[in-house]
């Protein structure tokens, strides 16, 4: 009942203040609404980086050969290594990509085979694969994105209709399911042949680029070490002339800029809570020398030194958590503005606990000092105080 | 209910060592309204602050109802001044923020008597003081008069041993310091224990027993029937 009556005490003194507490909550808001902020951003890339890595598969590894090459009779090999599920060759064409008078810029011709939907993830909207028929015919045909489907008739239904790769027609036997673009991956703008039928397109057939599906997660460290020691050990090419990549370490350069980047705002946003911090400490002291004759009246009627420490304790509290209050609100906000902008923000409640919490912890730790020296004043000398 | 013996309080002041009291010997009956004249600076405002429990003697012994509270922890000292003492001051010393209600429970509330309770007794005290209406009024809405009936209510409030009344009337026109004195002479009709310090010579007058003190020391001037 007494704390109660302490409490509201503290409150009504915070709010007689107001300027002042408003002024001293504004650090508090900024720094607590910033950290709400660059972690939520923090957070936001995060997720968007796993989501790349769920629409990819984690367990693709991609291996790139700078001297030396596989033909496509190797990729029988390749699929039988232990660890590997599939593999595709994947062989980018520079070729212009048009129908009638319509060109498509966007378009990126890759020559592979049937396997590659399957390796990539990737899912037919309509007609149907490329087949092995078509790599023994060297049929002359196509899967494509439906972005290169759009550029060329306007529309996603493009079954059956015939595209200019560089001047070679080709037909267009599947269309596939849109997904948006992830990461050096644009499905979007697709031109999907056969292997085979690439010649005609300037492929000289030599196969530099093949991704590999590894047998599930826990396989993936496996497949890589297999796929590696096969290029090197099969195929004699020196392990300095390939390289081998999971997905985990494709994404982990990004993640360690990322990492860099969190710690350098985290290291930001203490330093804006700190200063907070010390403001709250600054204004309780002022108020204390303020009060010095309430104190001495209140010791006089009875207040012990707990009484007081606690009553100004309560009011730096009352300060950093309203000011901590707003600061999570305003961060939210300023998290949603950003992801309708865009950018991706995410505010976990994780954070939002932290962050009361940190608002809890400045009140105590820079309050604990101003409440301390208010609970151990002399009655008589403060009494005396004008 | 109060035995002094040979109290001293020293102050340091650089290299000089002042005696604001030397060896006092004071006690006060229960049922007693006692005068402490003397000018400033004669220790009388320390006596006060130690009677009051306030402040602590360098020297002496201090009985307060049989108990010694010479060397009490601050903690220990507040709990008995919340239960024992109550003070009436010149400037009132009331809680600026406070109404006049809130003022009078605050001895209650630190007592940890519930708000509700604390609330009632405080409403009545201000109704026997003559401020009925008055308890939602803040300080600065008050008359000076009505601001020491409050202060004397919110004393009184807690059934103290000792009313300690410290110039009660200093900042008070003659009319309203009448008036207060009257009520403090009820009071002590009433049974409560008064003790009124003051440089007023002629308003010591109005208490039972005069003490006169003089440089750190005391002197029994008179005593009425």
């Amino acid at each position: 009942m007494k704390w109660l009556q302490i409490g509201k005490d503290a409150t009504r003194n915070v709010a007689r203040n107001k300027l002042r507490t408003v002024l001293t909550m504004l650090g508090l808001v900024i720094g607590i609404s910033s950290v709400i902020v660059l972690v939520g951003m923090s957070d936001g890339s995060n997720r968007q980086v796993a989501e790349q890595m769920k629409a990819l598969g984690g367990d693709i590894i991609s291996a790139y050969l700078f001297e030396g090459s596989l033909g496509y009779d190797d990729m029988d090999d390749v699929r039988a290594l232990s660890g590997v599920a599939d593999a595709v060759p994947s062989k980018h064409l520079n070729a212009s990509v048009s129908a009638g008078t319509e060109k498509s810029n966007r378009a990126a011709v890759e020559a592979s085979d049937e396997h590659y939907l399957d390796v990539r993830n990737l899912k037919l909207a309509a007609g149907r694969n490329l087949s092995s028929v078509d790599r023994e015919n060297k049929s002359k045909v196509c899967v494509i994105g439906g972005a290169v489907a759009r550029d060329l008739f306007g529309t996603t239904d493009a079954l059956g209709r015939t595209i200019k790769l560089a001047g070679d027609e080709f037909t267009v036997v599947g269309v596939l399911e849109e997904k948006g673009e992830s990461m050096g991956l644009n499905t979007e703008g697709l031109v999907l042949v056969p292997h085979q039928s690439a010649g005609t397109l300037g492929s000289d057939g030599k196969i530099e680029t093949l991704y590999v599906r590894a047998a599930g997660d826990d396989a993936v460290q496996l497949a890589k070490g297999s796929v590696s020691d096969y290029l090197e050990n099969e195929k004699g090419i020196s392990p300095a002339m390939f390289s081998v990549n999971t997905q985990d370490e494709l994404l982990g350069a990004g993640g360690t800029v990322n990492e860099t980047m969190t710690l350098l705002l985290a290291g930001i946003a203490s330093i804006s809570l700190l200063v907070a911090g010390i403001g709250v400490m600054n204004v309780m002291l002022v108020s204390v020398a303020e009060r010095v004759r309430e104190i001495g009246i209140k010791k006089a009627l009875g207040a012990r030194r707990g009484d007081i420490l606690i009553q100004f304790l309560v009011e730096a509290l009352v300060l950093s958590l309203l000011g901590g209050a707003l600061g999570i609100l305003l961060g939210m906000a300023l998290c949603a503005a950003a992801e309708y902008a865009g950018i991706p923000c995410v505010v976990s409640p994780t954070v939002v606990c932290v962050a009361a919490g940190a608002s809890m912890v400045i009140g105590l730790v820079f309050g604990i000092f101003p409440a301390h020296r208010a609970s151990q004043l002399h009655p008589v000398v403060a009494l005396r105080q004008e | 209910m109060i035995s002094i013996t040979r109290l001293s309080k020293l102050y340091r002041m650089g290299d000089d060592e002042i005696r604001a009291l030397d060896a006092v010997d004071f006690s006060v009956r229960r049922g007693e309204f006692v005068a402490i004249v003397g000018p400033s600076g004669s220790g009388k405002s320390t006596l006060m602050n130690i009677i009051g429990l306030l402040d602590t003697p360098d020297e002496g012994t201090y009985l307060l109802g049989g108990e010694d509270v010479s060397h009490m922890s601050d903690n220990r000292l507040a709990a008995l001044r919340n239960r024992k003492i109550g003070f009436v001051f010149q400037n009132f010393n009331l809680l600026k923020s406070m109404s006049a209600e809130e003022n009078v429970r605050v001895p209650l509330i630190y007592r940890g008597m519930r708000a509700r309770q604390a609330d009632k007794i405080a409403r009545d005290m201000l109704a026997r003081l003559g401020l009925g209406g008055r308890e939602k009024h803040l300080p600065s809405q008050l008359s000076g008069g009505q601001q020491q009936r409050v202060a004397i209510a919110r004393a009184l409030v807690g059934s103290p041993d000792i009313l300690l009344a410290d110039e009660p009337t200093g900042s008070l026109d003659s009319k309203t310091s009448a008036e207060i004195m009257a009520m403090l002479k009820t009071l002590n009709e009433l049974g409560q224990t008064i003790v009124f310090i003051t440089h007023n010579p002629e308003l010591a007058r109005e208490a039972g027993r005069v003490v006169t003190i003089a440089d750190g020391m005391l002197f029994e001037e008179a005593v009425r029937v």
